[in-house]
C-alpha cells in the first residue's frame, strides 16, 4: 500500500507550520496549500480503505510490532481526517476576514499554532501506539493553549491557564494508565494489546485512568468545567476549531479504545458508566446553555451536551442488537456536529463583529449580509437539534434505531428528551432573529468571506444528511474491531 | 527494593494530586503538575528495572516524556508570567458564566 499517504497527511501541516513561523510562506497560503495536499492524500487514502480495507496499517520505521510504532486507518479515520481538514480550511478562510478586524497583532502566531494543532490532530487520528497518542495529545494541547491565549486579555489568559492545567492533568492520567498496561504486557500497540488483554485489577485501573484522562479532554460532565470559558473566550476561529474538531478527536480516541482495546470490558458496568456520563452531560450542558445570555456561550455549552449524546453509543453497543447502526449514528453525529458547531461559532463571530457584542437580548434581527448569517445559524441549529433532513438528524435517528433494536428503552427515552432540550436552547438563540426589536445600526460591515464560510459550513452540516447513503456504504456494513495481527 | 520505589511513586503522586487540587497559587499548581509527572516517570523507570532482562523501552518513553514536560513547563511559565503582568494576580478566578 502507498507509504506516502500518512506521511503527507501528518507532515504537510507540520511543515507548513514551520514555514509560516520562519516567515517563508504567508499563513493563508500555507493553510490553503495544506488543504490541497491533504485532499489528494485523503482521496488516495479513501480509495485504499474502500479497496483493501477495512483496516490499513503502516510501519514507518520498519520495526516489527512490539517494538515499532504503527499508523493505522479505517473508514472512520478517513471521514474524521476529512472533517478536520474542512473545518481547518474554513476556519483559516474565516480568519482572513476576522483577524485584521479583531486581532491584528496575533496574525503570525495564529497561523503557526493553527497548523500545529492541525498536524497534531492528524497524527492522533492515525496513531496506533498508545504512547504516540500521548505525545500527540500533548502537542495538540500546547498548540490549543497558545491559540486560546492569543488575544492576551485577562479572561482569555485565565481560560487558557485553566485549560492548560486541566488538559495536562488529563494527559498525565492517560500516561499513568498506559504505564500500567505496559507494566502488564510490555506492549503499546493497540491491536497487539487487544489480542492479549484480559480481566484483572491492574487493567481495570488502567482503563479507568485512560478513560478519565480522555473524558477530561472531551469535556464531559463532571469534568467539563474548563470548556465554557476556554471555548467562550478564545478568538472565534479558535473556538470553532476547538469545539468542532479538537474535542471530537479526543472522543475519537476514546471510541477507538473502547471499541478495540477495552472492548472485552465494555459489557455491563463500563458501558453503563459511560452512558450515565453522557446522560449527565446532555442535561447539565443543556440546562446551562438555557441560562446563558450570549450567543457564543450557548454554543459553547451545547458542545458538552452534544458530546454527551455521542457517548450514548457505548450503552447501545453493550445492548447489542444493532452495533452497525449505532456505529454509523455516532460517526454521522460527530461529523454533522463538527460542521454545524463551526458554523454556529462563525455566525456568533460575524454578529460580534457587526454589533460589538453577542448578547441575545440586545441583538436585532438580521438584514442584508447578516440575514445570511442568521440563515446559516438556523441551518446549523437545525442540524444540532436533529431536524430532518440534516446530518444531525441521520446521526440521532440511527442511534435511536439502534437503541430500539437493542431494546435499550431507557437510553432511547434519554435520546428523545435530550433532543427536546437541544431544541429549547437552540431556539433561544434563534428567537432573536425574528423577534421584533429596535433597529440597530451595525457598527462594522462583516467581510463577505466570513459570511460565505459560515453559510458553507451550515450547508455542509445539512448536506451530510443527503449524503448519508454513500457515506454509510463507505463506512461499511459490518462493524470490524481492530485487526489483531500485525500488518 | 523495587517495591519501595513503587510505593514512593504512589506517595509522590498522591502529594502532587493533593497540591494540584487544593493550592490556589498557579505557580504551586504548575509545580504540582511537574511533580505528578515525575511520579509517573518514576513508576515507568521502576517497571523497566523489574523486567528481566532490563527493558529499555520505558527509558525511551521517559526521555520523550521529559522533553515534552520541559516544553509544557515552558509554555505554562510563559502563560503565568503574561497573566501576572496583565492582572497582577497568580490565582484563577472562577468565571463559569458571563
Amino acid at each position: 500500500m502507498a507509504d506516502w499517504i500518512p506521511v503527507v497527511i501528518i507532515f504537510m501541516p507540520l511543515l507548513a507550520a514551520v514555514l509560516v513561523f520562519t516567515q517563508t510562506v504567508r499563513g493563508v497560503a500555507a493553510t490553503l496549500a495544506t488543504g490541497g495536499f491533504l485532499l489528494i492524500g485523503l482521496v488516495a487514502l479513501g480509495s485504499e480503505v474502500s479497496g483493501q480495507g477495512p483496516w490499513l496499517t503502516w510501519q514507518p520505521g520498519g520495526w516489527p510490532v512490539p517494538l515499532g510504532l504503527r499508523w493505522q486507518a479505517d473508514s472512520f479515520s478517513v471521514v474524521m481526517l476529512a472533517m478536520v481538514s474542512l473545518v481547518a480550511v474554513s476556519g483559516g478562510l474565516f480568519a482572513t476576514g476576522f483577524l485584521p478586524t479583531a486581532l491584528p497583532s496575533a496574525e503570525r502566531h495564529f497561523w503557526t499554532l493553527w497548523l500545529f494543532t492541525w498536524a497534531a490532530m492528524n497524527s492522533l487520528l492515525l496513531a496506533a501506539d498508545l504512547f504516540n497518542i500521548y505525545v500527540g495529545l500533548e502537542l495538540m494541547a500546547l498548540a490549543a493553549v497558545g491559540l486560546i491565549s492569543l488575544s492576551r486579555e485577562t479572561e482569555a489568559l485565565q481560560a487558557a491557564m485553566r485549560y492548560f492545567l486541566v488538559t495536562l492533568f488529563g494527559s498525565m492520567l492517560y500516561l499513568m494508565g498506559v504505564a500500567l498496561l505496559y507494566g502488564q504486557y510490555g506492549m503499546l500497540d493497540q491491536a497487539a494489546l487487544a489480542a492479549v488483554i484480559e480481566h484483572g485489577l491492574a487493567n481495570v485501573v488502567a482503563a479507568v485512568l485512560i478513560t478519565l484522562g480522555l473524558l477530561i479532554k472531551t469535556a464531559l460532565f463532571p469534568v467539563h468545567f474548563w470548556l465554557p470559558s476556554a471555548h467562550g473566550k478564545a478568538p472565534v476561529p479558535v473556538s470553532a476549531l476547538l469545539s468542532a474538531v479538537v474535542v471530537a478527536v479526543c472522543f475519537f480516541i476514546m471510541y477507538r479504545l473502547w471499541s478495540g482495546l477495552f472492548f472485552v470490558f465494555l459489557a455491563d458496568q463500563p458501558a453503563m458508566v459511560l452512558g450515565v456520563v453522557g446522560l449527565a452531560s446532555i442535561f447539565w450542558g443543556g440546562l446551562q446553555a438555557l441560562r446563558q445570555q450570549s450567543l457564543k456561550m450557548i454554543v459553547a455549552y451545547s458542545t458538552i451536551a452534544q458530546f454527551g449524546y455521542v457517548m450514548l453509543v457505548f450503552p447501545v453497543f453493550a445492548a447489542g442488537g444493532a452495533t452497525v447502526l449505532a456505529w454509523h449514528g455516532a460517526v454521522m453525529l460527530v461529523l454533522a456536529h463538527g460542521l454545524a458547531k463551526a458554523s454556529l461559532f462563525f455566525a456568533a463571530g460575524c454578529l460580534h463583529i457587526a454589533y460589538d457584542h453577542d448578547r441575545i437580548r440586545e441583538l436585532p434581527g438580521g438584514v442584508g449580509r447578516l440575514g445570511w448569517v442568521w440563515l446559516a445559524f438556523a441551518l446549523a441549529a437545525a442540524s444540532i437539534v436533529g431536524l430532518p433532513p440534516s446530518g444531525g438528524f441521520v446521526g440521532k435517528w440511527r442511534l435511536l434505531q439502534a437503541a430500539v433494536l437493542g431494546e435499550a428503552w431507557f437510553w432511547a427515552v434519554v435520546m428523545v428528551l435530550g433532543a427536546l432540550l437541544t431544541g429549547a436552547y437552540m431556539y433561544r438563540g434563534l428567537e432573536t432573529a425574528w423577534r421584533p426589536a429596535a433597529p440597530a445600526e451595525a457598527v462594522r460591515t462583516v467581510p463577505g468571506i466570513m459570511v460565505a464560510v459560515t453559510l458553507f459550513c451550515a450547508v455542509g452540516a445539512v448536506a451530510i444528511g443527503f449524503l448519508a447513503v454513500p457515506l454509510e456504504s463507505f463506512l461499511g456494513r459490518t462493524f470490524e474491531p481492530l485487526p489483531i495481527a500485525g500488518g | 527494593m523495587t517495591a519501595f520505589y513503587l510505593i514512593l511513586a504512589g506517595v509522590i503522586l498522591a502529594m502532587a494530586f493533593h497540591a494540584l487540587m487544593t493550592r490556589p497559587n498557579l505557580l504551586r499548581k504548575l509545580m504540582a503538575l511537574n511533580i505528578f509527572t515525575s511520579a509517573v516517570f518514576l513508576f515507568l523507570v521502576t517497571l523497566a528495572r523489574m523486567a528481566e532482562p532490563l527493558d529499555p523501552i520505558p527509558h525511551a518513553m521517559v526521555l520523550t516524556g521529559i522533553v515534552v514536560t520541559v516544553s509544557t513547563t515552558a509554555v505554562g511559565l510563559a502563560l503565568l508570567v503574561r497573566l501576572y503582568r496583565r492582572s497582577g494576580s497568580l490565582t484563577l478566578q472562577s468565571t463559569d458564566d458571563d
